[in-house]
């Protein structure tokens, strides 16, 4: 049996290992409801977004613009993968990478080639370790995404699209359904999917023109898209980490009951044997 | 008539308002109570609402798109404020005279096809 002095050392460590990750839950837990609030308050801008493109949108739109074209094949496609910058939040940046991986090879067994662009440290490190070509890297995006770092990542491959480089762009991220839930998911940026297909333009006043307002609106669509994405993911990212430190906080008293108990058997095991002793000993002087 | 303005990182107004004066692109509009259904540009300066109990309220904003539907109107914009905004997010809007330029080339599309 392990000396009682060792297994009080291993009952330190212990302990010193779930103050940290106790703490760590408690700043995941204030994050993540500023994350939740960022991503509550990004919805109105969206929604409206997305309601004005459609009316403003009619079919014979689609030839004129460039971002609204429709690649009859896909030759290439651009996949865009959010992860975060650190780890210790459980299976999170693990998930969204295989997810990736899978979507990856997906597109390649249809013949497709891929240009791989990758948001957050931990994305990165995994792909360059495996030697796989990045187009491009984005790192410390930060706990509060601002829409200029959406309209920076997008603008590029807005521009490929409009130019006919690539056909389709894909995001891999998180979805944030609750704290507890937050599954990859791949969103089709682009082409963009037809809206209802009708033409609406004629119950509204356009000013200047639909094809002046749509010059301005599409890329703000695009742009709004991904920065909900990116506030979606760093609200998965604190839930992730919340839940995975809360379970090494739970697994930590665990091991620290089990620990105490045999301290506590060692030290009377010590004790009976010293009275053993001193019974001996004195039984031996008779 | 409810108003509400919004930007990417939230609602930064919402309420009912008796008259509205928002900065369009090419001029300040002006809605009332049962305006037709628009949808426009925005360009830089201010909007001003008069509230129910009468009183004003203003806002700076620059650039951005409206909606008005017949019980609503939106306004979402990147720059909005309630002091007066620097000339950088000023800059950062589409210019008058272009969008005059661009709507001759529509106009001369459609007649040409």
């Amino acid at each position: 049996m392990a000396g009682a002095r060792d297994v009080k050392r291993r009952i330190k460590s212990v302990e010193n290992t779930r103050q940290i990750t106790r703490t760590m839950e408690l700043v995941a837990t204030s994050k993540l409801k500023k994350a939740t609030d960022r991503v509550r308050e990004a919805r109105p801008y969206g929604d409206s977004v997305v309601s004005i493109v459609e009316k403003v949108c009619s079919p014979d739109f689609v030839e004129k613009f460039p971002l609204l074209r429709k690649p009859a094949k896909c030759r290439k496609a651009a996949v865009l993968l959010l992860t975060a910058d650190r780890g210790l939040a459980g299976g999170f940046n693990a998930n969204l990478i295989k997810e990736a991986n899978v979507l990856l090879a997906e597109l390649k067994e249809s013949g497709t080639d891929t240009d791989l662009h990758i948001v957050g440290k931990k994305g990165i490190a995994y792909f360059r370790f495996r030697d796989y070509p990045i187009a491009s890297e984005v790192v410390d995006v930060g706990d509060l995404p601002s829409v200029k770092t959406a309209g920076d990542i997008i603008a590029p491959l807005g521009e490929e699209f409009s130019s006919g480089e690539i056909d389709a762009v894909y995001v891999v991220s998180s979805e944030f359904r609750s704290a507890m839930s937050t599954p990859p998911k791949i969103l089709n940026l682009l082409p963009i999917e037809p809206t209802d297909g009708k033409d609406n333009s004629d119950e509204f006043i356009l000013t200047p023109t639909a094809e002046i307002i749509l010059k301005t609106l599409l890329p703000l669509y695009l742009r709004n898209s991904l920065y909900r994405a990116l506030v979606e993911n760093v609200a998965a990212e604190q839930g992730a980490r919340r839940t995975a430190m809360k379970n090494a906080t739970d697994n930590a008293g665990d091991v620290l009951e089990h620990l105490t108990r045999t301290y506590n058997r060692a030290r009377q095991g010590q004790i009976t044997q010293e009275i053993a002793e001193i019974v001996g000993g004195a039984a031996a002087l008779e | 008539m409810n108003v509400s303005l919004v930007s990417p990182e939230g609602v930064r107004f919402e309420g009912e308002a008796e008259s509205i004066s928002l900065p369009a692109w090419d001029g300040q509009l002006g809605v009332l109570r049962g305006h037709a259904p628009m949808i426009g540009l925005l360009g830089s300066g201010e909007l001003r609402l008069s509230l129910e109990d009468g009183s004003p309220k203003v806002f700076f904003l620059a650039g951005g798109v409206f909606m008005i539907t017949g019980s609503a109107t939106t306004l979402l914009t990147d720059n909005c404020s309630q002091e007066p905004l620097d000339q950088e997010s000023q800059d950062s809007i589409a210019d008058v005279d272009e969008i005059w330029e661009q709507m001759e080339d529509v106009v001369v599309d459609k007649q040409s096809t």
